[in-house]
């Protein structure tokens, strides 16, 4: 398997869920994951900081979309805060919301916050891995 | 039109009203009138894919082509989308061993092809698994050589058929109506079967060390004997204990860890005896008279690696019910 393969495997599945269908968002999220396989052209480090960008946007935004559809509270949009409302919506346990948090949330500020900070292949497939599955996982449960 | 091609209509409770030749070999039918349920329609190549003409005739289709290969058939049914489809063939599902051979979205629906190059009995477990970690809404559509035959039990767990024939012939599409059981009653082990996944995926990355309460009986005790065990697989009480050789490449346990998934699947929604196994195995999840059980195996920690997702073969064995561990973590 490749991980073109995988990509294009994640957008077919997010583009025809009846609930990230119905989002006026549905494109950008699309567009987005289209930018995940174009980043796999940018070499090393500076092509996996890109694919963790774009995966993370991917996943941020259908999980606030299917957070909002659901009408389910959030104080402030966060992934850690759409984590916890899929937790406390039975979506997610406990379990997977604190691994999620520990796996996704923190590792990828770590990324998108800190100069200097570039993944290597190794910390990069963690990461993309992780919010594959997370993504998955809500898309089959919700 | 072929005797099987025939016979899949009748499967699919269709009439064949009348048949006509294609006046070039004066032999095979080449269309037919059809009727069902008080509607009437003519088939005939060649019809767009899933497009145009009568709801009904959208719904399904059958294509005929002859002796072909997976790669042929999912060839074969990649070229008969419509143009702007997005698809992916042998799509990377993170949960997956084995999972749809062609993933589409097609005109706003989720759409999973299996082509039927194995035994149904084969195909079911990856079916089964593919239903739960995919959205519930998903189409599954069987696509079948006319060198295999099927049963409407096979079919049950199937939105679609589409029988190949000829792989010149275009697409013939016709009725759906099959019995759609297969759908609703794995849908209803399906907060059921994620449980458990968390649960294995818990113990499996040293998460979660609760004792797990589990109503029942596993499930597992249900399902018929035979078939339950193979190459590296024992069963105990209801568990499965996957245990490949401890010098074994990943490359050689990929296979063996794949068999005990669908081993363990074939037995735990009793798979052995079709939709009515299943349909049991739903009753008593449901009534909390049996539960999925967590079975037990063994991975080289460096399984996959250096491949993308080096942790898929953990997460999907979890998938199927499997905690596993390296091995050095066992001895």
């Amino acid at each position: 398997m490749t991980y073109k393969q995988r990509v294009d495997t994640l957008r077919i599945i997010v583009d025809a869920h009846p609930i990230v269908r119905s989002s006026p968002k549905l494109s950008q999220i699309v567009g987005e994951m289209y930018r995940i396989s174009a980043s796999t052209k940018v070499p090393k480090s500076n092509g996996w900081l890109l694919s963790v960008l774009h995966t993370t946007r991917t996943l941020d935004t259908t999980l606030s979309e299917i957070v909002r559809y659901k009408g389910w509270p959030i104080q402030a949009p966060s992934l850690g805060r759409y984590l916890a409302a899929l937790c406390t919506n039975g979506i997610l346990n406990s379990s997977e919301k604190n691994a999620y948090n520990d796996k996704i949330v923190k590792k990828r500020n770590k990324y998108m916050h800190e100069a200097g900070a570039m993944p290597n292949q190794l910390e990069a497939d963690g990461i993309l891995s992780e919010m594959h599955t997370c993504l998955t996982i809500v898309l089959a449960r919700v | 039109m072929t005797q099987f091609a025939l016979r899949s209509l009748r499967i699919a409770g269709i009439q064949v009203v009348h048949e006509t030749t294609d006046g070039s070999d004066g032999h095979q039918p080449w269309s037919a009138h059809c009727s069902k349920e008080s509607a009437e329609w003519q088939i005939a190549p060649p019809v767009c894919w899933l497009s145009g003409g009568d709801r009904q005739v959208q719904e399904a289709a059958i294509v005929y082509c002859s002796d072909m290969s997976r790669a042929d058939l999912v060839r074969s049914v990649l070229a008969s989308l419509p143009t702007r489809t997005d698809s992916v063939p042998f799509p990377d599902h993170p949960l997956l061993l084995h999972g749809p051979d062609i993933l589409a979205s097609m005109d706003g629906a989720l759409v999973a092809f299996f082509v039927l190059s194995r035994s149904m009995r084969q195909v079911i477990p990856d079916v089964v698994l593919s239903r739960l970690a995919l959205p519930a809404e998903t189409r599954f559509v069987l696509a079948l050589s006319e060198s295999f035959s099927v049963s409407e039990v096979d079919i049950s767990f199937f939105d679609q058929v589409i029988v190949m024939a000829d792989r010149e012939n275009a697409i013939i599409p016709t009725v759906p109506t099959v019995q759609q059981d297969g759908a609703q009653l794995i849908e209803s082990v399906r907060f059921f079967h994620h449980e458990r996944f968390a649960d294995a995926w818990a113990y499996t990355t040293g998460r979660w060390h609760r004792k797990r309460k589990t109503p029942g009986e596993p499930s597992s005790l249900y399902g018929e004997i035979a078939g339950r065990t193979s190459q590296y697989i024992d069963f105990h009480n209801g568990e499965f204990i996957f245990t490949p050789p401890s010098a074994a490449s990943w490359r050689s346990i990929r296979p063996s860890l794949y068999s005990a998934a669908t081993t363990a699947v074939r037995a735990d929604y009793n798979l052995e005896r079709g939709i009515s196994g299943l349909a049991e195995i739903s009753r008593l999840t449901s009534s909390g008279r049996a539960h999925l059980a967590l079975h037990r195996g063994r991975l080289p920690s460096h399984a996959a690696a250096g491949t993308f997702d080096a942790l898929k073969p953990f997460r999907a064995a979890a998938f199927a019910g499997f905690v596993t561990r390296g091995l050095e973590d066992f001895d």
